[in-house]
């Protein structure tokens, strides 16, 4: 079988270790470009979410490398992802006359022994080979996000623009290749130290600003437009409430064995919204309390047009704001969206955050 | 004097409106509906949601804006699931929140959570609790609860005899007022739908040569003539015979589950692919229209699946009518007269 498999943020490296851990050959898809989404809107549903168009996009991309197999995470709604491998699949199937498998991973949660079927079908080396490989992906994705976290410490503070996304791309480099834990510990540390040597302003207090939001938009830097990295740029230093590995461990683990995850965001969510309404709409409000909270300075909620869960939270984050008193700037993400459009939207949003830091740095009666 | 209860005449009113009158007016409270949608609680509808929303909840902020001066509670449910296979849009789940959230000075809101899935009483339950806030007892509000329940499965029989909505409400608003012997208005109630039931039956035989048309999405999309621009009009005019999914018996929907690969996870929109999937398998319709809203979340896939649905059952024509606020009269028209004609012209007829 040749797999193919979407992509999401860094995800990929992982994913493909695992993979060929199995012991099939992997049809790595392009990174999402301008052609992968116009192709991807061509054959979707006009108001289906940017994630499904950018996914059945690189589908197709990965169909004309001759990928015969796609493997993707499904789900249990009320949030629309849950059920686009259905969809797509059927699009790829009776809309365009492909011959192709289309294997869907359900949480664990409820579908224990079907997902053991898939894996067992897919596995074709030993399985204590095969565990090992998943360990090994699993470090990667440790390593992966431990060294975007510390991009997001240093990025604000670094002299020269642009030293600290060089060195994080080389490292992620670095990790791709790796195949053994110990050389990716090695590599992390070596980054880390990298990372620590980048000339830096250090009397400068960065503004902090927290980003939330659909997991989709917020991990892939394609369809965000780059937006930890602009404001990065422009002296932010930017929380980012989601990262892979939380992510993995929430969808496999803590949902099977029914530990509450997100039980920090969820539980602040509950005076605004007290209802599960399915992607991460729920977690957008809870993290936006906890941000007010831990006194940063503003949040960035990113969703993809038409996406229900976050139109919900949109229209209940207006009285968060305004109870908590911190500045919210919700960007809706489609096909259209230009990156300039976005960067001058966050140029003001940032401006607004100074200006009411010192404000607020006067009222207390410091000199700003 | 009566505590008054306001209804918002959108959403989830098409499907329940008798019901909760029922139970409420047994309780002693004056329900108060809203009017008819215009344009005025659309533009007030449009004033106080995000842009990103819906018409329907665009159209349902309204109806509670034009509700908030006229009453002491407004009757806002969250209606989680009202099935085991799904929960309903995510927008029916946050509503209440929304509400407090987007619309200044409302007044108190009855907020029930109704979830089959918490078990079999829960229903039961939500409905006590906000009887108790209402400050009834609770003989009278399991009294109040039965007799709702009972007005529910009515209205559904006349929906099931195709009629529409509005038609059914005032039918049972008719019988309710006009007679006070519980007794005969039961026997009358039933032999009332049964004549209707016939009389549909005969009206889909002697209207053969009719050109059928399914016309499929959710109620308040169907049902509000305001947001659709009079669509089942315009196709009565056009001499066309209507099927929806609320004709549909719920057994009979529920029996088409099997064709799903996988359940869509909202409860409407289940109801709407079932609904054109007895459709085909009896063979009763001529052409197939979708009635969405502008960027609504569910029917994106909806939308595709019954396209590739008709497609696969033998080609059925299909046409997909996108609807918002700024939806003009005539173009709708336009559309319906030309998918007509193309099926008249199909089948070899003249008009």
């Amino acid at each position: 079988m040749k797999i193919t498999f979407p992509h999401m943020g860094t995800s990929w490296i992982a994913i493909k270790t695992l993979v060929e851990g199995m012991g099939h050959e992997v049809v790595l898809p392009p990174p999402p470009t301008k052609r992968t989404l116009d192709l991807g809107t061509k054959y979707s549903p006009e108001f289906a979410c940017l994630p499904f168009k950018v996914l059945l996009g690189t589908y197709l991309e990965a169909l004309e490398l001759g990928a015969d197999t796609i493997i993707s995470s499904g789900g249990v709604g009320p949030c629309r992802a849950g059920y686009y491998t259905q969809l797509q699949g059927r699009i790829l199937r009776e809309q365009l006359g492909y011959d192709v498998r289309v294997i869907t991973f359900e949480p664990p949660r409820g579908h224990l022994i079907e997902t053991y079927r898939i894996i067992r079908d897919l596995v074709k080396v030993s399985f204590p080979k095969f565990l090992a490989c998943a360990w090994l992906a699993w470090q990667k994705l440790l390593a992966l996000d431990a060294l975007e976290r510390e991009s997001h410490r240093v990025r604000p503070l670094e002299l020269e623009k642009g030293a600290t996304s060089r060195i994080l791309s080389q490292g992620i480099a670095a990790i791709e290749k790796a195949d053994s834990v110990r050389e990716i510990k090695n590599i992390t540390a070596t980054f880390l130290e990298k990372f620590k040597q980048i000339p830096k302003d250090s009397e400068y207090q960065p503004l902090k600003v927290g980003v939330i939001g659909e997991i989709y938009v917020v991990l892939e830097p394609f369809v965000n437009l780059d937006v930890v990295e602009t404001l990065g740029h422009m002296g932010v230093y930017v929380d980012r409430s989601i990262f892979l590995t939380n992510w993995v461990t929430e969808n496999t683990f803590l949902d099977t064995f029914r530990v509450e995850a997100e039980r920090n965001a969820k539980k602040a969510a509950r005076p605004y919204l007290p209802e599960l309404v399915g992607g991460h709409g729920q977690t957008s409000i809870g993290e936006t309390v906890l941000y007010a909270k831990r006194g940063f300075d503003g949040v960035v909620q990113l969703a993809p047009f038409t996406c229900i869960p976050e139109i919900v939270a949109k229209s209940i984050m207006p009285r968060v704001s305004k109870e908590l008193d911190i500045p919210v700037l919700t960007l809706m993400l489609d096909e259209q969206t230009g990156k300039a459009g976005i960067a001058t939207r966050l140029e003001a949003f940032v401006d607004l955050l100074r200006m009411r830091r010192n404000r607020l740095a006067i009222a207390r009666g410091e000199t700003a | 004097m009566a505590i008054r209860i306001g209804i918002p005449r959108a959403l989830a009113y098409y499907s329940f409106y008798p019901q909760w009158k029922t139970f409420f007016e047994e309780l002693g409270a004056e329900v108060v509906l809203s009017p008819l949608t215009n344009k005025h609680i659309v533009n007030e509808g449009i004033r106080n949601t995000v842009t990103d929303a819906c018409i329907p909840i665009k159209v349902y902020h309204g109806h509670v804006a034009s509700l908030a001066d006229k009453v002491d509670y407004i009757f806002v449910p969250r209606i989680v699931g009202l099935d085991h296979d799904a929960t309903l849009c995510p927008k029916f789940l946050g509503l209440p929140d929304m509400i407090k959230s987007s619309v200044k000075g409302i007044p108190l809101l009855l907020t029930p959570r109704f979830d089959v899935r918490d078990g079999r009483f829960a229903p039961v339950k939500a409905w006590m609790k906000v009887a108790k806030m209402l400050g009834a007892g609770y003989h009278q509000a399991l009294r109040a609860y039965r007799k709702s329940i009972k007005v529910k499965q009515y209205y559904e029989d006349l929906l099931t005899s195709r009629m529409l909505p509005e038609e059914a409400m005032s039918l049972l608003d008719k019988w309710a007022a006009s007679l006070k012997d519980e007794q005969k208005k039961l026997s009358d109630m039933k032999s009332s739908i049964a004549s209707a039931r016939a009389s549909s039956a005969q009206t889909l035989e002697s209207q053969n040569g009719n050109i059928r048309l399914a016309v499929v999405g959710y109620p308040y999309m169907i049902y509000d003539e305001f947001v659709n621009c009079g669509l089942l009009d315009t196709l009565k005019r056009l001499g066309t015979t209507i099927l929806t999914p609320e004709m549909v018996p719920a057994k009979a929907r529920q029996a088409q589950a099997k064709k799903q690969p996988k359940y869509l996870f909202w409860y409407y929109s289940n109801q709407v692919i079932r609904a054109v999937y007895y459709f085909f398998q009896e063979n009763m319709v001529d052409g197939v229209i979708h009635l969405t809203a502008f960027a609504c979340g569910p029917d994106a896939m909806v939308d595709k699946l019954l396209e590739l649905d008709c497609q696969k059952h033998g080609r059925i024509p299909y046409l997909s009518l996108c609807l918002d606020e700024h939806t003009g009269r005539a173009g709708i028209i336009t559309r319906l007269e030309a998918f007509t004609d193309m099926l008249v012209r199909k089948r070899g007829g003249k008009r």
